[in-house]
């Protein structure tokens, strides 16, 4: 059941996306809305698809690396800092190596090791972006933008899905069903706050600034 | 090592796997609550900041216009009082040209007019050189500022000299005469307040830096004194200044010498401003 509204759930941010953002130039927007299809994709496809169930665990594995790079490709588009970008790229190609050599082609088995480690940059990703948001001087920024509730919304799935991924390979096919709902939680969670960030955008973007359209600084000779 | 201790046993799984998830849940939470409520703080901090740095604007500018218009009414009286008269008298006495026909008289008369449209005009003149001193348009801020301390000396109740070490290249005219302005102010609460025997102003640079420092062995004030003053009804003169300051983008300090014998008051502008256009630099 819980899977199932996980899975309905993905939807949420695809319609809000179209129906708000859809004329948007944000590249981050464009990503999460990748994010989120992709997503939905694959769990249709896992639930679905009799080979999708049976190979569910590759396809996991799969959907682990896709998960972070594109998490990644959204920090590197968000983040100003150069050095942070030049990370992501360094950190996405020892990802990728590492995935690729620790990944046992004869043991049809979740990753859980290089998951986590993946959760953890995601983690630290979205920590470093909070932090440079607030900066190191006290001027306050409106940090509640669409893109910093985006980043909130990773920070819960990453936090709360950390432990079950670092567990995943001491649990047996019947645990990994029962605990597994901790992914599906924290999926209708993020997916929440995904949409509310589109909704977000829509309402700043819908209403500019006051001064902008009370306060016409043309001179009349101009008009 | 705790953790795949912790994993030994079934029932362990799920209690790592719950307090874990929760433990991280809750510090994200924790987390954005933190962030929420430090991201206010700081917004009302800077929210307060701002209405002091208004209220501050707000009673500069308002001394400012106050002195604009004691400045106006000066003016008004001088020319209400001294110069009305003046020409209204001399043509009284033009006016007497056409009645008296006496030629003897008539030369009289215009020879007073002409006396009384001197006087009138020198009146002009002083009030004119009042509003910008002819030394300071012509020869700037040093000659100016010597000017000044000569007046002051020959009146014999108090000794000024004045020093310029690097005054090779003149500010920009409106900058010259805002300086002045507050010398002006400086010496003025000096000469009313201080009771000094001397004043011995100086000027100097360092790098981009401008300074010039007035030392006085009268009463004075101390930087505390100034931003009290500052902040209060009363001090007029030194919102004015302070004003002017703002102007230019200096600052001022007021302090007692190591010595403790006199007082220094140090002005300090940026020549880099100073070399923009006014605007700009605001």
């Amino acid at each position: 059941m819980v899977s199932k509204i996980s899975l309905l759930s993905s939807l949420l941010p695809i319609v809000f996306f179209i129906l708000f953002c859809f004329k948007t130039s944000i590249k981050g927007f464009w990503v999460i809305f990748i994010y989120c299809a992709t997503s939905i994709l694959f769990d249709g496809f896992v639930a679905v698809s009799p080979w999708g169930l049976e190979h569910k665990l590759l396809l996991w594995n799969v959907y682990a690396i896709f998960e972070f790079l594109i998490l990644g490709y959204f920090f590197f588009l968000v983040t100003k800092q150069r050095l942070i970008k030049i990370l992501i790229i360094l950190f996405s190609l020892l990802y990728l190596i590492f995935f690729f050599l620790s990944y046992k082609s004869d043991n049809d088995q979740f990753n859980s090791m290089m998951s986590s480690i993946g959760s953890v940059i995601i983690l630290i990703l979205s920590l470093t972006y909070i932090i440079t948001t607030l900066g190191p001087t006290s001027i306050p920024v409106d940090i509640f933008t669409p893109i910093f509730l985006i980043v909130v919304g990773i920070l819960f799935y990453v936090a709360s899905t950390l432990f079950l991924y670092l567990i995943a390979n001491n649990l047996s096919n019947d645990e990994m069903e029962k605990y597994w709902r901790i992914n599906d939680y924290s999926n209708i969670l993020t997916n929440i706050i995904f949409s509310a960030a589109f909704l977000l955008y829509r309402f700043q973007h819908k209403n500019p600034p006051p001064e902008s359209q009370t306060v016409d600084f043309t001179s009349p000779n101009d008009r | 090592m705790i953790l795949l201790q912790a994993l030994s046993s079934d029932n362990n799984i799920s209690m790592v796997l719950f307090f874990g998830t929760i433990g991280m849940l809750a510090l994200t939470i924790g987390l954005i609550v933190f962030i929420s409520f430090h991201q206010r703080k700081v917004i009302r901090y800077q929210q307060q900041l701002q209405r002091m740095e208004q209220d501050q604007q707000k009673t500069l500018l308002n001394a400012s216009i106050r002195l604009q218009e004691e400045e106006r009414q000066r003016i008004a009286a001088d020319l209400h009082d001294d110069a009305g008269p003046l020409l209204a008298t001399a043509r009284l006495y033009l006016n007497e040209n056409f009645v008296n026909l006496d030629k003897q008289t008539q030369l009289q008369s215009i020879y007073n007019a002409k006396q009384i449209i001197d006087d009138t005009i020198q009146l002009i003149r002083n009030i004119s050189h009042s509003l910008m001193p002819p030394t300071l348009k012509n020869f700037g801020l040093e000659s100016a500022v010597n000017d000044l301390f000569q007046k002051i000396s020959g009146s014999g109740s108090m000794n000024a000299s004045s020093r310029f070490h690097d005054y090779r290249e003149r500010l920009k005219a409106e900058n010259e005469l805002i300086i002045f302005r507050i010398i002006q102010e400086l010496i003025n609460n000096i000469l009313k307040h201080s009771n000094a025997s001397f004043i011995h102003l100086t000027q100097n640079t360092s790098g981009q830096r401008f300074f010039i420092r007035l030392h006085h062995d009268g009463r004075g004030l101390t930087q505390n004194d100034f931003e009290k003053l500052g902040k209060s009804n009363v001090g007029l003169g030194l919102k004015n200044i302070q004003s002017r300051l703002k102007v230019l983008q200096g600052k001022i300090f007021f302090e007692k010498d190591m010595s403790q014998t006199y007082y220094k008051v140090t002005i300090e502008l940026n020549r880099e401003d100073e070399l923009k256009p006014l605007n700009e630099s605001n």
